[in-house]
């Protein structure tokens, strides 16, 4: 018995300690990169494609000869989708592997806590999943970069949209915690700045069952659209029991890409049918960037690939900082990154801000037909990102409170 | 007896439910033997270490329950995945180790029903028991639940909505066992259907019957 648990625990050592690593040749000069994510259970779905994403970069810059003449490798953690497993697999991975690029988490709530150990390691930091609006406000710090397009980033350009195509009255129902709070807050702020009218807004409270008590409140405000900020299974309840009332049917549906999992979408097809949300990536999406990169990801993994190929242009843009540099100096890569642009990512073009790293994209809305995400409008980047709001709160200022008109 | 024996040994391993909701799906809890064991055949796999992952297999807790609870397995799914992880093929071994751990929680699901129906003991002590089970059910649905939504999406929600419908129950204020029942019969049901359909073995347990995600209202 103690021989047979000896021999796992040794095991399971060598395979931690191998990571999925891209082993270099013998005597090769090595730089590590760090891949932390959800490895297992409901999140999976975007921390594998992170690695995924990762992998077939490192493989395309080392079949180049590395960076700055080093072969990459790659070490994974499972960040176990919680902050204090994330933040002390970021410490193992920064002081233990010495990695010189951290890419992860994919929950906000694991990402912001590793944002605290990267600004304190100084080290260059790059977020491709996570949506929440702090991290580029009121938890930046110049080591983080992000090409995730944040709540703030995605009600502008759902705003825009919603404003010139789908109607001027929108009821905002949101899950009241906060990421529905956020979702609804800057959809709101978004929407009302461009003069069209919020009829309505709801929350409720997190862990309902039953969405019917709030209908009433919905049909008596008689909106041209519902804006939506849930998530999980909270969004399948919702949207399944709006479906059986037929409200699906009666209004126009719109909330943003952290609404669904992406593995949950084929579930809800039905329900889900004609909803509109902005995201940076589709397979079903034909921009040649998109396809081109697709093509790709699925000859290497046999899969589409998902949002989480963002990972994919992290890496590129961190190789091209570090070239640019001539360095692997977290202060010198940071200054390297800003500013910096990319062709050839997998949504074509796209350029890091300076003041706030986070990466200018355009995106694309997407409209659910039969389970996929069918592209229905671009939109460019330097429309939706926004002014830089470092240090500030994002919240200030603002009110739930009803403009009659 | 030796099914309700490694129900009763998964049991003692279980720390108290968490208060945190499952909602968004984030909620993780802590390992033990068989989890941790998994994990690391899963990583062994992603990483391509399939000697390692086989080693990894024979010498471990998962492989020590699979074979406790062979009769209520799948005939032939240890052969299954050691064949797989000998030959590399890390989808067929994916596919043996996600079989096993629906079977694991469609049991658990089955004798939490079992318990709950169990009408000598106190409401409020049945659905303490039942939310311990529940806590071992999510323990080791969260680690199939993405393999399961590969291959059966709607599958996948409906065990997480059924999941959370039973998890509600534990903090009703009037404790009501009867109304904690019906998620875990589909949460049985849905894996019963997934097992069948990913094994072409028509497995043992009772539990026959439809799921649909669409609940009827007025």
């Amino acid at each position: 018995m103690k021989t047979r648990t000896l021999v796992a625990v040794l095991l399971s050592l060598a395979v931690l300690a191998a990571g999925v690593a891209l082993a270099p040749a013998q005597g090769a000069k090595v730089v590590k990169i760090g891949d932390l994510g959800s490895k297992v259970g409901v999140f999976e779905g975007y921390g594998k494609y992170q690695t995924m994403g990762l992998t077939l970069a490192v493989e395309e810059l080392n079949a180049k000869g590395g960076v700055l003449g080093h072969k990459i490798e790659i070490v994974s953690e499972d960040d176990e989708t919680k902050p204090a497993p994330a933040v002390r697999k970021a410490e193992k991975l920064i002081l233990q592997d010495d990695v010189k690029l951290l890419v992860g988490a994919i929950s906000s709530g694991a990402t912001m806590a590793v944002m605290d150990v990267t600004k304190k390691h100084k080290t260059i930091h790059w977020n491709s999943v996570s949506c929440a609006e702090f991290m580029r406000t009121t938890k930046y710090h110049k080591y983080y970069f992000s090409n995730q397009p944040d709540s703030r980033m995605q009600a502008n350009g759902l705003a825009k949209y919603i404003l010139d195509k789908m109607g001027k009255k929108v009821y905002i129902f949101y899950t009241d915690y906060a990421m529905g709070q956020s979702d609804g807050r800057q959809f709101k702020t978004a929407f009302e700045k461009l003069g069209g009218e919020i009829v309505g807004v709801a929350g409720a409270p997190l862990d309902t069952k039953d969405f019917g008590p709030w209908f009433g409140d919905i049909n008596k405000t008689n909106p041209d659209v519902l804006f939506l900020a849930f998530a999980g299974t909270d969004s399948l309840r919702l949207m399944t029991q709006l479906h059986s009332f037929g409200m699906t049917k009666k209004y126009k549906m719109a909330g943003i890409d952290c609404f669904l999992l992406q593995q949950d979408l084929p579930s809800i097809a039905e329900p889900m049918e004609g909803f509109v949300q902005l995201n940076h990536f589709s397979a079903f999406n034909p921009d040649p960037a998109m396809q081109a990169f697709n093509t790709k990801f699925k000859k290497r993994w046999n899969v589409d690939a998902n949002i989480a190929a963002g990972a994919y242009d992290a890496v590129l843009f961190w190789a091209a900082a570090v070239e640019k540099a001539k360095s692997f100096d977290s202060d010198k890569v940071s200054a390297a990154h800003e500013g910096l642009c990319l062709d050839g990512t997998h949504i074509g073009r796209q350029c890091i801000r300076k003041e706030d790293h986070q990466v200018v994209m355009d995106m694309h809305l997407y409209r659910v037909e039969k389970g996929k995400n069918l592209p229905i409008a671009r939109i460019a980047g330097a429309d939706t990102i926004g002014e830089p709001m470092v240090g500030k709160d994002p919240v200030e200022g603002f009110s739930w409170e009803i403009k009659k008109k | 007896m030796i099914k309700t024996l490694a129900i009763a040994a998964i049991l003692t391993l279980l720390s108290p439910m968490s208060a945190r909701a499952h909602h968004v799906g984030a909620y993780v809890p802590r390992d033990n033997d068989v989890s941790a064991n998994f994990k690391q055949i899963k990583f062994s796999v992603q990483a391509q270490k399939f000697a390692v992952a086989t080693t990894l297999y024979e010498s471990g807790a998962l492989r020590r329950e699979l074979l406790t609870r062979a009769a209520a397995l799948p005939s032939g799914l240890d052969a299954s995945i050691r064949g797989a992880l000998k030959r590399g093929d890390a989808r067929e071994a994916e596919t043996g180790l996600m079989v096993f751990f629906a079977a694991l929680v469609r049991d658990l699901a089955l004798e939490a029903d079992r318990r709950l129906a169990d009408p000598r003991a106190p409401a409020a002590a049945r659905i303490a028991g039942g939310g311990k089970i529940l806590e071992a059910i999510w323990r080791y649905y969260n680690l199939v639940d993405f393999a399961v939504s590969q291959r059966d999406p709607k599958a996948a929600t409906a065990v997480r909505l059924a999941f959370e419908d039973a998890e509600a129950q534990t903090k009703a204020p009037v404790p009501a066992p009867e109304r904690m029942r019906p998620p875990l019969a589909t949460i049985a049901r849905v894996l019963a259907g997934v097992i069948d359909a990913s094994s072409g073995v028509r497995t043992s347990a009772d539990v026959s019957g439809e799921y649909s995600l669409t609940r009827r209202h007025a």
